[in-house]
């Protein structure tokens, strides 16, 4: 089954999603290409 | 994770944190010695656009969901104030240097991450210097 509408499936690129810092400020994920990229989508508790 | 990092920076790859909650807990997870980043994603596009689900009652029901707690309540995490989708699953992507989508899990309940051994595996097939990916 491929991806759902919106989704990337393997091979595709991520879309340029702004993610927040916690400092308030803001990164884009495309900043972070030039090395493998490990991201641990998370629960936050506490 | 928090232990692995170093490794993952062997391989030269960068591992980041994302969550749907709140600033304050990407800001406290740092303050305790999280070494890398750890960012927030309030409208879950990142967790969209990945496709991972959300909680729903068939992973209440399973075992594994409340094995994942008991596990965490073991190693004397408590949990605290839940923000942003609590019902928001987790998953692991990795991506390679032009930013493409390599491999990915996602949770099927609470809890459900991924060996440390299989992501290091997987990087280091990125590089091309790893035999075949292990099990599970």
């Amino acid at each position: 089954m491929g991806p759902s509408p919106g989704e990337i499936g393997i091979g595709d690129a991520l879309p340029d999603i702004r993610l927040r810092t916690p400092q308030g400020g803001e990164l884009v994920l495309a900043d972070l290409r030039g090395r493998p990229l490990v991201i641990v989508c998370i629960r936050y508790y506490g | 994770m928090r232990e692995a990092n170093g490794r993952f920076e062997a391989l030269s790859a960068r591992v980041i944190a994302v969550g749907t909650g709140a600033e304050f807990q990407a800001r406290r997870l740092m303050d305790e010695g999280m070494p890398f980043p750890c960012l927030v994603d309030p409208d879950a596009r990142l967790y969209r656009a990945l496709g991972i689900g959300r909680l729903g009652w068939r992973a209440l029901l399973m075992a594994e969901t409340y094995a994942s707690y008991w596990r965490a309540w073991r190693l004397g995490t408590r949990r605290g104030q839940v923000t942003g989708d609590w019902r928001r699953l987790s998953g692991v992507a990795i991506m390679d240097a032009a930013g493409r989508l390599c491999w990915l899990h996602r949770a099927r309940t609470v809890g459900d991450y991924p060996a440390v051994a299989r992501l290091l595996a997987e990087v280091a097939r990125l590089r091309g210097d790893a035999g075949p990916p292990p099990r599970g």
